[in-house]
């Protein structure tokens, strides 16, 4: 007789980007979610308790989620955003065979022809703009263009306007985060590219920014994201509006990297994904 | 193998057999275990004339050089480290009783004589035995379900990937074992890194070095800021399980062998290290140089304080009291 209800298998390792991670739904519902984490975050720690979380909520319990992991320090915001592409181009058009099959134990009894019928990606600070990218990217493409329109989009602390790069170099750094300007310029050489990127009014970013509003005026609604979320004390993203984003909702108390992490004791982040999560 | 299972779990047969195959693909499989029982079969069967009390000897008494050596006792520690998965899986209810053939294989292998003096002599872990008197049939014990958390098991999974997957940890983790590594004509271990780390700049300059350019020093400075990262997850998880002490202890004990070595090898200069550090990086973050600076930074989860703090419990070995004390009691929970 049961007596715990296991909603998701083992965590498994998932064939793409780097450290990615799954936890496959045992009764599937269709919809995948997508957690792409920021610069200096890894595929599964920058999200803290939301896998654990998220199938406490009754509406969740079959959703697929998918935590995938990059380069985030050393390779170049469009190269991640290219491989991200390539993976979620899988995702949409061949998940059993292209993706499940490499990294489940068992066949969950769907059929080839199985299709996501939705695909949410959270993404926090640099993850945003890596997200975004691939989708410009995939956008540009006819024949990922089709699969765009399942896309959502929750983002988390984005930097799609720009960061300051001292400070997110820092928070690379982590535990031993120091006042660069006493390493001199060493913490910056391992990251250039990368923060080069990220910098306000990069090429990059400008870049971005004009296909994505060709793409929204185009039809392409689902590149506009559906929820911002912007911690109060996040002193290191440039929070203006991108595009025709939502205004952000912002969590009181919080800084860049706290907001994308619940806990028994702060639901929020998974209060804001939940409508995306449940709409029909 | 078969997969006649009789259900110890909580959770259906069918879903139990799956938790098994893939604990088995993740643990054993992907691993260097199988070579590990390759190799026993064939130095028991007489195929082999390498001796088994030779190859799991203590390095303490003859050191580990040849690479041979290192990757077969590398293949037993995968080993070992399967049939403590496995055994905190059956207490967790996660998987049923182990199939005929994996049970035998379980018995064989830990209750050989050389393979005891191993985990229970030179390199104490309790785990192994656990799953040996489990296997053996001494023992059948499973938590109620009620008092798991599955869930934290499976952050308890994901947090293992962090470190088993990592070449820089498995760096880090060789020196703490006292390894050496070569680089150019040097041999390098803890002493070394326990120099750089109470020298900040330095530590910082190495740290920040492209992975191309890196030696095995900063190599092993990266693991060990994958290891503390990985303390820190270890520890937020395990006081989230103060409700249910069991689990608790019965996942401390995956790697008390590593925390155990940090306390009673390093544990002392480790820490004057860190701390030196904190007040370097208060000093550097707010313009004083005081032990105030270095405390005020404990409260912030990502801090370096807050790692140390998080390092020393799990050192303490307070999270692993109870499963201890439990295993060695006569009344021996068992369902």
């Amino acid at each position: 007789m049961p007596a715990y209800s296991q909603t998701h298998y083992t965590p498994r390792p998932l064939k793409a980007g780097k450290d990615s991670r799954a936890r496959w739904a045992v009764r599937p519902s269709g919809v995948a979610v997508v957690f792409v984490h920021g610069f200096g975050g890894s595929a599964t720690a920058t999200w803290d308790e939301f896998a654990d979380r998220l199938p406490e909520r009754p509406e969740c319990i079959g959703h697929d989620l998918l935590f995938y992991g990059y380069d985030s320090l050393t390779v170049q915001a469009p190269v991640s955003a290219a491989l991200l592409r390539k993976f979620l181009h899988a995702l949409a058009t061949d998940p059993v065979h292209s993706v499940m099959s490499g990294s489940l134990s068992i066949n969950r009894s769907l059929s080839a022809a199985f299709r996501y019928h939705r695909i949410v990606i959270l993404a926090h600070s640099l993850g945003a703009v890596i997200v975004r990218e691939a989708l410009v990217q995939a956008a540009s493409d006819k024949a990922m263009r089709p699969w765009i329109p399942l896309v959502r989009l929750a983002l988390f602390a984005p930097a799609h306007c720009g960061a300051r790069v001292t400070e997110l170099a820092e928070e690379a750094m982590g535990a031993f985060k120091l006042s660069l300007l006493r390493l001199a310029t060493s913490g910056f050489k391992a990251y250039a590219q990368v923060l080069k990127d990220l910098e306000e009014g990069s090429l990059m970013l400008r870049g971005l920014e004009q296909r994505t509003t060709a793409l929204l005026n185009a039809g392409l609604t689902s590149l506009r994201a559906e929820v911002v979320v912007q911690g109060e004390h996040d002193r290191i993203v440039n929070q203006t509006v991108f595009c025709s984003d939502p205004g952000p909702e912002v969590e009181l108390g919080m800084g860049h990297t706290a907001v994308c992490k619940p806990s028994a004791a702060y639901q929020a982040p998974i209060d804001y994904v939940l409508p995306i999560l449940t709409a029909p | 193998m078969t997969r006649s299972q009789r259900n110890t779990a909580h959770v259906d047969p069918e879903l139990a057999a799956v938790n098994l195959v893939d604990l088995e693909e993740l643990y054993y499989g992907g691993t260097g275990a199988p070579r590990a029982v390759a190799e026993f079969n064939r130095i028991r069967n007489g195929t082999s004339r390498r001796k088994l009390s030779s190859l799991l000897r203590s390095h303490i008494c003859r050191p580990i050089v040849s690479n041979a050596e290192i990757e077969l006792r590398d293949a037993f520690d995968d080993l070992l480290a399967y049939y403590a998965i496995l055994e905190i899986a059956s207490s967790l209810g996660y998987v049923g009783e182990l199939p005929e053939d994996a049970r035998r294989q379980a018995v064989r292998v830990l209750g050989d004589d050389d393979v005891q003096e191993y985990y229970q002599s030179h390199y104490p872990l309790l785990l192994p035995r656990l799953m040996f008197e489990r296997a053996s049939g001494q023992r059948t014990f499973v938590l109620d379900a009620d008092a798991v958390d599955l869930p934290a098991f499976m952050r308890f999974l994901d947090l293992n990937a962090t470190i088993e997957h990592s070449d820089e940890a498995d760096v880090f983790l060789a020196m703490l074992d006292d390894y050496r590594f070569g680089d150019g004509e040097e041999l390098h271990g803890m002493d070394d890194l326990l120099i750089i780390l109470g020298r900040p700049r330095e530590f910082a300059r190495r740290l920040s070095r492209p992975e191309k350019q890196r030696h095995v020093l900063d190599t092993a400075l990266q693991g060990f800021r994958v290891f503390l990262r990985f303390c820190r997850g270890m520890d937020d998880l395990l006081r989230g399980l103060q409700p249910s002490p069991l689990q608790q202890s019965l996942l401390w004990h995956h790697h008390a062998y590593w925390f155990e070595i940090v306390r009673d090898d390093v544990g002392a200069q480790l820490h004057a290290a860190l701390r030196q550090f904190e007040r370097w990086q208060g000093a550097s973050t707010n313009g004083t140089d005081n032990d105030h600076a270095a405390e005020a930074t404990a409260d912030d989860p990502r801090s370096l304080g807050s790692m140390h703090v998080a390092l020393r419990r799990l050192m303490s070995g307070r999270y692993g009291w109870v499963l201890r004390e439990t295993s060695n009691s006569a009344g021996l929970p068992v369902a």
